[in-house]
């Protein structure tokens, strides 16, 4: 056969392969029906327990599972683990979960992550996507481990009733007391954690309460005198070679506004000398009782 | 030379074949939920709220959830009613162009009536006046005015614009009460 006319035949088929492939229809989405219903988990080791909706106003929704149709709830519906619950605008549930009581409010989407007897203690992890949340908790009369789990933070009970809890992607959460007590709150980025106690109140970062206070009603602290030694050299611009920018002056201490000797002044305000950096320098370092350099 | 041109055009034929082959066929538009909670709870997995979501969240939130929304224009109606629109963008705009944050202050100021600060009274609420004043009522994060919102965002600020609304009133969202009555079910 001629060899153009095979390099032809090549193309179109290539085409027409193409072609074929580009067209084909994406893949319908399928609807959330279709899915195969996930199984509840079943542990010999873990009795499960039942959620039991108390009161409800508003549109209140639940599914069993994910994969299931959403029905409405009614007072006395049971919700037991991978348990979803959706409400609507104005719309509250109350869910008796065994060792607590949980308000649900407005515009939440929630779901019993767990529910059930382990190591001697009544389980319960309640995972919030958004909205909010209030809880009353029962340590008195048998062991709980009860957490609010949101996209940011984990909202553990420690020592207390009330305790309420928030999310909203723009905002991020809010988590506090609604009563006397003590909560934890460990963020899931860091793991850092804080605790609060009557009153107080912190954010997904795990903010100490008393920073949030701070933050919320103090101005920022800006003399000289207030900053640590390596802010104190940034904002002085000491050890540095480079001259200051033009209109960058300020009264707060003497600026190293030349740059003279390359930059190589010492901060006066900074009591920490090359000395203390020297061989045995270092063990006084620390010592409040020892008298500062400038005395010796 | 005549191979190198069958080369040329072949591989031309297959670029035009593949973009011309792309599916041209919009994705359906999903089906309108059909109730508030539904709406709301899947509006929060939207990566961008639209001026469809607005018209629908911002229905619910003026008739305080008596009436659940439907489709674009009998939202729009429905605002229209209410002095809600015109608003200078949700009347004109498409459905599926997302919604930013100056648009969504504006939108909420009219919903509560709020007049805002000298500049506020004097010109009517600018998107970023607007904003300005919602951020100052803690309704919504600052920011820039263009910014897109969040479909999580929007739930956020109708929930705040609602309490803020129903503070003092008897629509407060009353704390908890009671005692867990399963105690004695679940001791082991």
């Amino acid at each position: 056969m001629n060899r153009p006319i095979c390099w032809l035949l090549l193309s179109l088929v290539l085409t027409f392969a193409a072609t074929a492939e580009a067209a084909q229809p994406a893949a319908p989405a399928k609807p959330d029906a279709a899915k195969p219903a996930a199984k509840p988990k079943a542990d010999a080791t873990k009795p499960t327990l039942h959620a039991t909706v108390k009161e409800v106003s508003g549109t209140v929704e639940t599914r069993s599972a994910v994969g299931q149709p959403w029905t409405p709830a009614k007072v006395g519906t049971t919700l037991a683990e991978g348990a979803d619950l959706r409400t609507g605008f104005r719309a509250r549930c109350i869910l008796d979960m065994v060792d607590s009581l949980v308000k649900i409010d407005p515009l939440t989407v929630v779901r019993i992550g767990e529910l059930a007897h382990k190591d001697g203690k009544v389980r319960t992890r309640l995972i919030m996507k958004q909205g909010r949340a209030e809880a009353i908790v029962e340590k008195e009369h048998l062991e709980s481990d009860f957490a609010i789990v949101t996209p940011s933070a984990t909202l553990s009970v420690r020592g207390t009733k009330g305790v309420q809890a928030g999310f909203y992607p723009d905002r991020g959460g809010w988590y506090g007391l609604a009563g006397p007590g003590l909560v934890q709150l460990r963020e899931h980025l860091l793991n850092r954690t804080t605790y609060c106690t009557t009153g107080q109140y912190t954010n997904d970062s795990a903010l100490p309460p008393g920073q949030m206070l701070h933050n919320g009603f103090l101005p920022p602290i800006l003399p000289l005198n207030g900053l640590d030694p390596n802010e104190a050299n940034a904002a002085g611009r000491w050890n540095t070679g480079n001259p200051i920018p033009s209109g960058l002056g300020g009264t707060l201490g003497p600026l190293n506004a030349q740059g003279k000797d390359n930059g190589q002044q010492t901060n006066p305000l900074n009591n920490i000398t090359p000395a203390d950096f020297r061989p045995g320098g270092g063990e006084r370092r620390g010592d409040i009782t020892h008298p500062p350099v400038g005395a010796e | 030379m005549r191979k190198l041109m069958t080369v040329v055009v072949s591989l031309l034929l297959v670029t035009g074949a593949t973009l011309a082959g792309e599916p041209e066929a919009a994705p359906a538009p999903d089906a309108i939920p059909a109730s508030d909670a539904q709406f709301f709870a899947e509006l929060g997995y939207k990566p961008v709220a639209t001026a469809a979501d607005a018209a629908r969240a911002m229905v619910i939130f003026v008739s305080n959830g008596t009436e659940i929304g439907g489709d674009v224009e009998q939202c729009k109606a429905y605002l229209h009613e209410h002095g809600i629109l015109p608003d200078g963008w949700l009347d004109q705009a498409d459905p599926a162009a997302p919604l930013s944050k100056g648009h969504l202050a504006t939108l909420i100021c009219k919903a509560l009536g709020l007049k805002g600060g000298l500049w506020m009274r004097l010109l009517g609420p600018q998107p970023r006046l607007a904003l300005s004043e919602c951020a100052y009522l803690d309704l919504m994060v600052g920011g820039a005015t263009y910014r897109h919102v969040l479909g999580g965002e929007l739930v956020g600020v109708i929930d705040r614009a609602d309490r803020f609304r129903a503070k003092g009133t008897d629509a407060e969202v009353p704390h908890l009460e009671g005692e867990p009555s399963g105690a004695e079910e679940a001791t082991p």
